[in-house]
């Protein structure tokens, strides 16, 4: 009824509101005021002064919502609290630690003042959680477990967010103990409830009683309790795996089991997975294999652990038996963990088996011959394969190469590989690619590991003789890659010359069996390339360009039979980058599905140093609509990501508490965590902002424009954390499972890394301060602060601003010119600073240092021999040092209008900057004139055609006539084309690579 | 090898051999996450050697809302498969049947009556792969999809609900073999 009354009594206010006549609405609130004070028309009118335009009157709203946590006595009314949120989100939106202070601190006085309140409790408990003011929502979730004592959620909010708070970056160091010694000692006692009740079917309200529960104690524990005492839970009938209330909760037993090897309870883990594997293979009264996931590959490798351990290799034998025999109807996931298990047990037991060497390799074949029809076999297996010895691995090979291993006749005829009538199923081809993958692991990746580990792997010594083929070879053997590119090329062919048998069985969105065999050829290739150092060369003519390009003709000749195989795609895409392709590289990107969290983890193959290679909208027309958008514009989608990320993160905490899922709650606060401080959403930031500044010059870019608001602030000083999210795991990998993944050893540029983000958002503000736009003056004396702020951190960290983690040689040039930059500004601005004795002496010293890095960019460009089609290098190199250059005549003309004491100092090396910073933006443009007209040229399609397959040489002539008999010509001929006009494309990029601007 | 565990929210990071797939929708982190904070003991990741993401399988627990008891398309206390995907790497190993198994185990923990799922009338694959995990259909949702892959002609699709009765269910009263006979509309279904 009040509340009624209420709103019929506002209801004009409400109306002035919503047509912003803000006076009027004012007005009438005073008038009821002066017949009745409240605090709820005091907060509405603070609410109505929130939305004035004027900054002075926003200034004057959030001086006064500041002093609101000290008023006496709190305030009780929740409407008016929420008043004064709304304002506040009016003067100072998304600012959670004021918030925090203010509102959140008044929340938890209404709730203090109203604890019987439930609904109101409930209420601002989720507003302090959805805000990030664990501390507060600590506060509620207590004072809902004191008055409410019967419900059995409240008590475990209450250790939930004390626990969180703990764990938090805002709770002082102090207080962590105190908080996560309590969340410990409160969880504890509710263990200590549930082992001591009688009937665990009706257990007390302060008790632990679900599987989440026991999870979040098991959390706890971890963190703040001793060693031994998750196991002594995991291990108690009532609140370990096997308890009524974990409901079979399966991470129960993976901690378990973990936690006892690490203990070394070796009899307790071979007595338990005994157990729990008969029981696996034990029907129920229904005569089903309920237990069935018992046999989960965690349990058979603890298992064979402690078997090893003590000696007990003989019942894991007969386990594994039990398990294989047909009669046990165990479904072939699960059977598939018992024949591993004995390849397992084969390589680690000294009696299993008697163990000899050929025991081993015939475990492996074994395996190979049960589980060969499926792409895993592969991954099983090689971690096992790389235990072998030189002898065994020879062993292996030989009987790998003479293809015995699939030859069922009972006989043992050999059949030579590779044989049209191998290839004759999807089966059989994977079986083919699964060889192919292991002769590649012996004799390409395992001894390429082994070289990179030797101790004559020094920079004074990179001569070796392969284990493989004898031969010499640095890291890489160059014969033993041509062979499996050339074999797997062949072993390709043929399994694509199937009539349509496969193919046309085949969902249009499957992948075709043979593609790794595709793959695999590529990868050989590329490795190849990264043999070759020449450069001074023309581009097409290099052994390099040859390798790539063979690599990229296969991988889209595969793709055309496989077209959603994003494997191929990632790889497509790499390539494209390397040899300045861009929208050939987009058109690759674009095939894949990437969209929502995949735009974190996926986005950076192509986006990363997007800038640099290819800047503007492709004129190639790519396939869907929705996926035209130009550079920037997918920059911006990929932000608006992370905007809704937030509030779906934040939604799902409370339903989290809501369902008591205590221990996801932790789990949602870490992707939270992960993608505030992505380095994907940096890179993000860094590229649209570069490429607006190209694409749209005179655009100003304000420090909360384009993209800075979905990162932290002073995400650029050097103790800002940065989350690696990237997704490297996808990119094809057949290398050495302990080694470097593919994805790394064919990295033709330096990786994403946290430092270049750092160094590269820095700058970014520090473009902002010379930044000629008249939008940003007032930003300007903020920006100074900053500055100093980040050169005191630098001096702090002096090696964070050194270093070239992540970076190209144009790249790490220009790092250390901004970082000249940044001190020439400070001594522009800091007036202390013109004290000093030797001001000159400084600044000399400034300005020396930058024109040294102007005089070393341009010679970078003047390396730039043969620059004709333009590579992915020479596009990057062109792009960055124009920014560069762009970047410092932009100080130049900042530090003419800085005060005369100090630009008396500077004129004269500003004018030899700007001298040199004009040279080198007109030498830039030089060379996109170069390149532009020699690609205006004709005849690039014969020369793409004659670097890919060019006429056979000494030794390398295989490759090509294995391309050759794959590929159409038609094919060829086209996809040539499009590399052409994949170079022509991105030449259109240099019309934003202007000349230097004629001298006021 | 074959190892299952609970999926964790961190593992959106690493589910692109799944999810790149095109078969395998990616939705926003609301949709993964609003199951992770209501059932994350029926959201379980199939992981191979390297901790590579096989397959996973999301599920709820639920019946009809209490207002809508008396109606004849009331569904009891039931686990329902909402989604179930293998990478392309992982398939023909069974692991469809071995999540699809976890999670009506799970069912049997929480003492549902049945699992149920949809799944598109053109989905010849799919409607194999549950039969054989024995599924039945139970009724047919006439128009439940609003597009029809297979046909750009057309702007529907039927859905079959198929379910597999449960342990509780003991007198098979929640499934039956003649289910494509009975046709519902969308509205009917809950």
């Amino acid at each position: 009824m009040a509340d009624q009354l209420r709103a019929a009594q506002d209801t004009p206010i409400w109306n002035a509101i919503e047509t912003n006549n803000f006076k009027q609405a004012l007005k009438l609130v005073d008038k009821r005021l002066s017949k009745k004070h409240s605090d709820y028309l005091e907060a509405l009118k603070i609410y109505i002064r929130s939305r004035s335009p004027q900054v002075s009157e926003k200034s004057a709203v959030l001086l006064h919502l500041e002093e609101l946590p000290e008023r006496k006595p709190p305030f009780s009314d929740i409407e008016a609290i929420e008043l004064y949120d709304e304002a506040l989100n009016e003067v100072l939106p998304e600012s959670n630690e004021t918030w925090e202070r203010i509102i959140g601190q008044l929340r938890w006085q209404c709730v203090k003042i109203n604890p019987k309140n439930e609904d109101l409790s409930l209420k601002c408990f989720q507003e302090c959680l959805s805000k990030g003011a664990h501390d507060h929502a600590r506060q509620i979730a207590n004072s809902l477990e004191k008055n409410f004592p019967k419900n059995h959620s409240y008590i475990f909010w209450n250790i939930t967010m004390m626990f969180l708070f703990s764990t938090s970056e805002k709770c002082p160091e102090n207080q962590r103990k105190i908080w996560g010694g309590l969340a410990l000692g409160q969880i504890g006692k509710l263990a200590g409830a549930t082992r001591e009740a009688q009937d665990q079917k009706r257990l007390p309200p302060r008790s632990i009683q679900t599987p989440q529960e026991l999870l979040i104690l098991d959390r706890i524990t971890q963190t703040y309790g001793k060693p031994d005492q998750r196991l002594v839970y995991l291990q108690s009938p009532q609140l370990g795996p096997e308890s009524t209330i974990a409901k079979a909760e399966w991470q129960l037993w993976r901690t378990k089991l973990k936690l006892m090897e690490a203990a070394q309870q070796w009899q307790d883990i071979f007595d338990t997975t005994a157990a729990l594997l008969k029981r696996a293979r034990t029907k129920d009264e229904s005569s089903q294999l309920s237990g069935s996931r018992l046999s989960d590959w965690l349990v058979w490798e603890a298992y064979v652990n402690s078997a090893v351990e003590l000696d007990g290799s003989h019942q894991v034998q007969a386990e594994t038996e039990a398990h294989l025999d047909p009669a046990a109807g165990i479904d072939k996931s699960w059977k598939r963990n018992a024949s591993l298990a004995q390849v397992k047990l084969s390589f680690e037991s000294s009696t299993a088996f008697s163990s000899s060497k050929s025991d081993r390799v015939a475990a492996v074949v074994k395996y190979l011959q049960e589980y060969g029809k499926a792409s895993t076999a592969y991954n099983d297996l090689r971690p096992f394969v790389e235990c072998l010895s030189s002898d065994q691995r020879l062993e292996l090979l030989e009987i790998l190469k003479t293809n015995t291993v699939f030859s069922y006749d009972e006989e043992g005829r050999t059949r030579i590989y590779p044989a049209k009538e191998d290839l004759s199923t999807a089966g059989q081809i994977t079986q083919v690619v699964n060889t192919y993958k292991l002769r590649f692991l012996l004799t390409c990746a395992l001894p390429e590991y082994e070289r990179r580990q030797s101790p004559l792997n020094n920079s004074t010594h990179v001569g070796f003789n392969c284990a493989s083929c004898s031969k010499p070879c640095g890291l890489m053997c160059k014969y033993c890659l041509e062979d499996a590119a050339k074999e797997a090329i062949q072993s390709y062919r043929i399994a694509m010359d199937d009539d349509g048998r496969i193919s046309n069985a085949l969902l249009k969105t499957d992948q075709h069996p043979a593609d790794d065999l595709s793959i695999l050829a590529a990868m050989c290739l590329i490795k190849l390339s990264l043999l070759q150092t020449e450069n001074n060369s023309e581009p097409l003519s290099r052994t390099t360009t040859t390798y790539v390009l063979q690599a990229a003709v296969l991988l889209e000749n595969a793709w055309l039979h496989s077209k959603y195989n994003f494997q191929i795609s990632q790889m497509l895409i790499r390539i494209y980058n390397y040899l300045g392709c861009g929208s050939l590289a987009m058109r690759a990107y674009h095939r894949m599905p990437v969209k929502q969290i995949q735009q974190d983890t996926i986005s950076y193959t192509l986006f990363d140093r997007l800038s640099s290679s290819h800047p503007h909208a492709s004129s190639q027309s790519i396939a869907a609509s929705s996926k035209q958008r130009t550079p920037v514009e997918q920059l911006q989608h990929q932000q608006k990501f992370y905007r809704s990320s937030r509030g779906n993160i934040i939604k799902n905490l409370w339903l989290s508490f809501k369902h008591g899922s205590y221990n996801t709650i932790f789990e949602f606060t870490e992707v939270s965590e992960k993608l505030t401080h992505s380095m994907a959403a940096a890179m993000s930031v860094i590229e649209s902002r570069k490429i607006s500044r190209l694409t749209v010059p005179g655009t100003p870019l304000t420090e909360i424009s384009n993209g800075f608001d979905i990162l932290p602030p002073n995400m650029e000083f050097p103790e800002a954390k940065y989350s690696d999210n990237l997704d490297y795991e996808s990119f094809p990998n057949f290398e050495v499972s302990r080694g470097a993944r593919f994805e790394e050893l064919s990295r033709y540029t330096p990786r994403l890394s946290a430092h270049r983000c750092r160094l590269n958002l820095a700058a970014e503000k520090l473009m902002l301060i010379v930044d000629p736009s008249s939008d940003v003056a007032q930003e300007k004396e903020m920006l100074h602060i900053w500055l100093k702020q980040y050169l005191d951190s630098q001096k702090q960290s002096p090696s964070e601003h050194v270093g070239s983690e992540g970076m190209t040689r144009s790249e790490q040039l220009a790092a250390a010119g901004y970082h000249t930059m940044a001190l020439i500004l400070r001594a522009s601005h800091d007036q202390d600073f013109w004290t000093e004795n030797d001001l000159q002496g400084t600044l000399d010293k400034y300005n020396n240092d930058l024109c040294a890095r102007l005089e070393e960019q341009a010679a970078l460009v003047e390396t730039l021999k043969e620059p004709v089609p333009a590579f992915g290098s020479t596009l990057h190199v062109l792009y960055t040092v124009h920014e560069f250059g762009r970047t410092i005549l932009n100080l130049c003309r900042y530090l003419t209008k800085q005060r005369k004491v100090f630009f008396e100092k500077q004129r004269e090396a500003s004018v030899k900057i700007e001298e040199l910073a004009r040279k080198l933006l007109q030498q830039v443009v030089d060379k996109c004139t170069v390149v532009k007209k020699g690609l205006d040229e004709g005849g690039w399609i014969d020369k793409v055609l004659e670097s890919t397959l060019p006429d056979a040489q000494e030794g390398d002539g295989a490759i090509v006539s294995s391309l050759r008999e794959l590929l159409d010509e038609n094919f060829l001929e086209e996809w040539a084309g499009e590399v052409v006009e994949g170079w022509r494309d991105s030449v259109i990029g240099f019309s934003y690579l202007k000349p230097p601007p004629t001298k006021a | 090898m074959t190892s299952l565990r609970p999926f964790h929210a961190t593992d959106v990071f690493k589910f692109n051999p799944t999810n790149l797939d095109p078969l395998t929708e990616t939705y926003d982190l609301n949709f993964y996450f609003s199951y992770l904070a209501r059932w994350p003991h029926l959201f379980t990741a199939a992981e191979g050697p390297d901790g590579t993401i096989d397959g996973y399988i999301m599920g709820k627990l639920e019946s009809s809302p209490s207002y809508y008891v008396h109606s004849e398309h009331y569904l009891p206390f039931h686990a329902h498969i909402t989604a179930l995907t293998v990478a392309p790497h992982a398939r023909r190993l069974g692991l469809a049947r071995t999540l699809s198994s976890c999670l009506e185990t799970s069912g049997d923990e929480y003492d549902a009556w049945f699992v149920d799922l949809f799944v598109r009338a053109s989905n010849k694959v799919g409607q194999a792969l549950y039969h054989g995990l024995g599924y039945s259909v139970f009724r047919v949702v006439k128009e439940y999809y609003s597009d029809d892959p297979t046909d750009p002609t057309k702007d529907s699709e039927d859905a079959w609900d198929m379910r597999k009765r449960l342990k509780r269910d003991v007198h098979g009263k929640h499934a039956r073999s003649d289910g494509l006979k009975y046709e519902v509309n969308p509205e009917d279904v809950w």
